[in-house]
């Protein structure tokens, strides 16, 4: 999978949240990004999903443009803020109900995506009685169960524990095994230096540098 | 498509507690009617179709009031049943919108079925809203020892109607012939339709403005609609008074122009919307 950022800009109440921002992304590769609260990393993301309408520039993914040949990305899998599941459901009813729509998935796999993440599959209990930690970490399962080829986790480490950490550490460790393209955004430098093969760095809602991560490269 | 609409259906009025409302409301507003406007008539007499009548007849219209020198009686019962079922209907869209929706709207991959879902979702809350209005008329009819499965409206409530409302155009009772068939149209299909169209506008201006204030505008839309008796165009609303319909009154509204401006209105806000909708931020603004 190729992603081609050309130009885009968006403007919210006369502020530009996205500002000429031109990107090459591709398979097998971990982007980090990274940026002060509000430099425009969430609505970067948003802008790939195809969440938002840009007022200019395009999104290309394999050569297709999004909002002229397809509404959102195929093959997505993604974690914006906090991620919102049905609140009379367990976890396991949650992600069956989603990966319903597609068909792709069974209920073995539904298990052991919970399991992977931390999570017991036969707990019984509803989404609005879990903490926050356990639906961040649904929130990590939702997006990664159905093999997406196109991966984007926006603070994926938010309320979670070491061990959730380590985690995630695995978890886009493993999609970039499977040359899956990953996007990712946190405020935790260390932990981006430790998954990133490509650091971004945004400000005021434009790209300030790009750097490629030599030390994960050596590894 | 049909996962999306049934997710709708189960999420949006299964468990949609405020529906309770609706059925507290026709119970209570079936009550106060029978305890006091419709206490001088005896109660074997009163159908179903005159409790229906009594929920959505409306008041004379207030520029007629002015003429003929009676005051104006706000319709207060008639805009509480479209305030009720817009308040039923006012949150679910946008809820899922910001919230669970995204999850789905990504996988099903296009903007438009996620909108036509929530049109027939629309639909359908509004159905139950009327399926509660009907049921509680034949359960009272039934309570009262009334004529449950007579579907017109009694002599008494024509007579009393007649006398009771000032309004200047108002038919003499006796001339009041209304078949069948159009007192299912204007009792039940026009004020149906009405609902609906309130309920589609309210849901395309929920993707303009916040759930609140589209149904404080929507309210305003419905209060400038019970002052008027005149084919304005926008302005249907006042369609949804049975009383200014053409059969109670010489010069009404007729059920064909009602259900057409509903048809229309329905298009166009489900137009306006799929339009928004294609270019709809998730984010707020």
């Amino acid at each position: 999978m190729k992603i081609k950022i050309n130009n885009i800009n968006k403007r919210f109440k006369k502020h530009d949240v996205l500002n000429q921002i031109s990107l090459d992304m591709e398979s097998g590769n971990v982007y980090g990004f990274c940026g002060y609260n509000g430099c425009g990393k969430t609505m970067l993301m948003r802008a790939i999903c195809g969440l938002l309408k840009l007022d200019s520039g395009s999104i290309i993914i394999d050569d297709k443009q999004m909002k002229k040949d397809f509404d959102f990305p195929e093959n997505l899998g993604f974690l914006i803020e906090n991620p919102a599941f049905l609140e009379d459901y367990s976890g396991f009813q949650n992600l069956k109900f989603l990966t319903g729509i597609k068909n792709k998935t069974d209920d073995e796999k539904i298990r052991d995506t919970l399991i992977k993440v931390g999570l017991n599959p036969e707990d019984k209990r509803k989404y609005k009685k879990y903490s926050l930690g356990m639906k961040q970490r649904l929130g990590i399962a939702a997006a990664v169960i159905e093999e997406p080829e196109l991966l984007i986790l926006d603070e994926p480490t938010n309320a979670l524990d070491t061990e959730g950490v380590r985690m995630v550490k695995n978890i886009i460790k493993e999609e970039k095994k499977k040359n899956t393209l990953v996007i990712l955004a946190c405020h935790d430098k260390i932990f981006l230096n430790e998954v990133s093969d490509v650091f971004i760095e945004i400000e005021y809602g434009k790209i300030k540098s790009i750097e490629r991560n030599m030390q994960n490269e050596e590894v | 498509m049909y996962k999306l609409i049934f997710h709708d259906i189960k999420e949006g009025i299964i468990k949609n507690k405020r529906f309770i409302a609706v059925l507290l409301w026709f119970i209570t507003f079936s009550v106060y009617a029978l305890l006091f406007p419709l206490y001088s008539i005896n109660h074997k007499d009163i159908t179903s179709f005159d409790l229906l009548l009594y929920f959505y007849k409306g008041e004379d219209p207030m520029f007629d009031a002015v003429l003929t020198g009676e005051p104006f009686e706000f319709p207060i019962f008639w805009m509480m049943n479209f305030i009720l079922l817009l308040f039923v209907v006012m949150h679910y869209m946008y809820n899922d919108l910001n919230g669970f929706g995204i999850q789905y709207i990504v996988r099903i991959k296009k903007r438009i079925t996620w909108w036509i879902s929530k049109c027939i979702w629309c639909f359908c809350s509004c159905f139950i809203f009327f399926f509660i209005c009907v049921l509680v008329a034949f359960a009272v009819t039934v309570l009262i020892g009334g004529k449950t499965f007579d579907f017109t409206n009694s002599y008494s409530l024509m007579e009393k109607l007649a006398n009771d409302m000032n309004y200047y155009c108002m038919k003499f009772w006796g001339d009041m012939e209304v078949s069948t068939g159009q007192v299912i149209m204007c009792e039940l299909v026009v004020p149906f339709m009405v609902s609906w169209a309130v309920c589609q506008i309210q849901m395309t201006l929920t993707l303009f403005l916040k759930p609140t204030v589209s149904f404080i505008v929507n309210c305003a839309f419905i209060l400038v609609s019970a002052y008027i008796q005149n084919y304005i165009p926008g302005l249907f609303i006042s369609c949804g008074m049975t009383l200014h319909n053409i059969n109670f009154v010489y010069e009404g509204f007729s059920t064909s122009y009602c259900v057409l401006s509903c048809f229309i209105a329905i298009f166009i806000s489900f137009l306006i919307g799929a339009i928004k909708f294609k270019k709809y931020n998730f984010v707020e603004e």
